[in-house]
């Protein structure tokens, strides 16, 4: 068996695909360039750093008039729509402002004072309406969104990984392991532990670097927890999103059923807490 | 080929490195050969070796404010003047070796990660701080001396790689362009 594996910085962090067939390299870089090219496709269409996204020009005027959505975005705005109702706003796309505020992400001019919440968006089949200006922020679900398009590109006659930057989706995921960044020693060392599901997602507090923040809904402060979640579900989209409500949700159990997830806390002295 | 991902003790000095002392796992992408294939599908590359002189060094680290340490520079011309470079951009806690492709016009066409380093804290190789991980029982070990193959954690930022890039685009503008 042959193999490929291949890495770019994308989605602002470095994305790894991992692919072993019975195929000469140049099929298998051929299939794996594919997939990065999805990547960055919804890199494009999502990014809120970047004014020219599909996704800016919604935040630009949505509260203006109906504006046409790519199925992509439908996509993904239609489940963190679900996953913010079932959550009670603990999971919100709706809180950018804060993080713009907070200097985390950029502004690109008159980003709103009012509070929103996600109840302010009207997603139809083929465009989006807010009852006033908001900033939608997808950085909590997106990149599952597409590490999930690039798996699917590559195809399930190859055995494939795409890890973006810790969240994952692997084709042949029965009986693997796989590894989890522990939250002692600055997430150095990691845990292994077998693979329960097609995707795997990892969110922490405490070791993500300086620019990155979680912030509660609620309180709109920076969550301060010292131990890390992790999600296992059929979708790395899904995988991604949980994670965050694992941290902001006191009892986040009914929620990961709801999705058909598993979910897992590690704490500092490295001990793994099943939800 | 057969490609596997590598945790090697290397000795920090001798790379010329002297961050902390402690492990460094590597993990190896494509060749150089196959980072060409990638990101110059199709064009003829040449390669010109680029030699920095000490003025030009110290030129591009005031325009860019990344430290240029490296006066050898990798690179290949394509037959239609683009660049394509293999260089070595140094982070917090991590090395990484890249192969970035730049058009005719300077502007970054792609970027391809080489091999990838990350080191350790010393902590890992402290007996008592590895205790607390053993005898945990089943599906619970910790892994640090073997091929690590997937891992899942707090989002690792790509940040660093910015200033490489920048460096490289600088030294585009003022040595490569008219090379």
């Amino acid at each position: 068996m042959n193999s490929l594996r291949q890495c770019r910085p994308l989605l602002g962090t470095y994305v790894e695909i991992h692919l072993a067939a019975d195929e000469d390299d140049d099929c298998l870089l051929d299939r794996s360039l594919a997939a990065f090219e999805e990547i960055s496709r919804i890199q494009r269409l999502m990014s809120f750093h970047d004014p020219e996204s599909e996704l800016s020009r919604i935040n630009a005027s949505a509260h203006l008039a109906e504006i046409p959505v790519s199925p992509d975005m439908r996509r993904v705005l239609s489940f963190a729509m679900a996953l913010a109702e079932a959550s009670g706003g603990a999971f919100d796309p709706t809180i950018a402002p804060a993080l713009v505020r907070r200097g985390v992400l950029p502004d690109h001019g008159s980003c709103p004072e009012n509070p929103a919440d996600w109840r302010s968006i009207h997603l139809g089949d083929e465009s989006v309406r807010f009852d006033q200006a908001l900033r939608l922020d997808l950085g909590g679900i997106a990149k599952g969104y597409a590490v999930d398009l690039a798996l699917a590109v590559i195809g399930d006659d190859v055995e494939a990984t795409v890890n973006a930057g810790g969240d994952l989706a692997m084709t042949h995921w029965r009986g693997r392991d796989v590894e989890i960044r522990t939250p002692a020693s600055d997430g150095r060392a990691t845990l292994s532990v077998p693979m329960e599901n097609r995707a795997l997602a990892t969110s922490a507090a405490y070791y993500l670097e300086s620019e990155h923040v979680i912030l509660h809904p609620g309180n709109l402060k920076p969550l301060e927890r010292k131990d890390s979640a992790s999600v296992f579900a059929s979708s790395c989209m899904a995988a991604d999103a949980l994670t965050k409500v694992v941290l902001l949700l006191p009892d986040p159990a009914p929620v990961l059923r709801r999705f058909d997830a598993q979910g897992l806390v590690i704490d500092l002295e490295g001990t793994i807490v099943r939800l | 080929m057969q490609r596997r991902s590598l945790l090697k003790t290397i000795l920090l000095a001798a790379g010329g490195f002297c961050v902390t002392s402690g492990q460094v796992f590597a993990k190896t992408y494509l060749s150089v050969e196959q980072a060409q294939k990638s990101l110059c599908k199709g064009a003829s590359l040449r390669p010109v070796p680029v030699k920095l002189t000490k003025e030009q060094m110290k030129s591009i680290q005031a325009a860019c404010k990344v430290r240029v340490r490296n006066s050898d520079m990798k690179t290949w011309k394509t037959g239609d003047g683009g660049w394509f470079i293999v260089d070595q951009i140094i982070g917090k806690h991590e090395f990484i070796d890249i192969a970035v492709a730049l058009s005719p016009s300077g502007k970054v066409k792609g970027i391809e990660v080489l091999e990838y380093r990350e080191s350790y804290g010393h902590e890992v190789a402290n007996p008592k701080w590895l205790a607390q991980f053993i005898g945990r029982g089943p599906g619970k070990r910790l892994e640090i001396d073997k091929d690590i193959r997937n891992i899942s954690g707090a989002t690792l930022s790509s940040v660093h790689i910015t200033e490489g890039i920048n460096r490289l685009t600088e030294t585009w503008a003022q040595v490569l362009r008219s090379a």
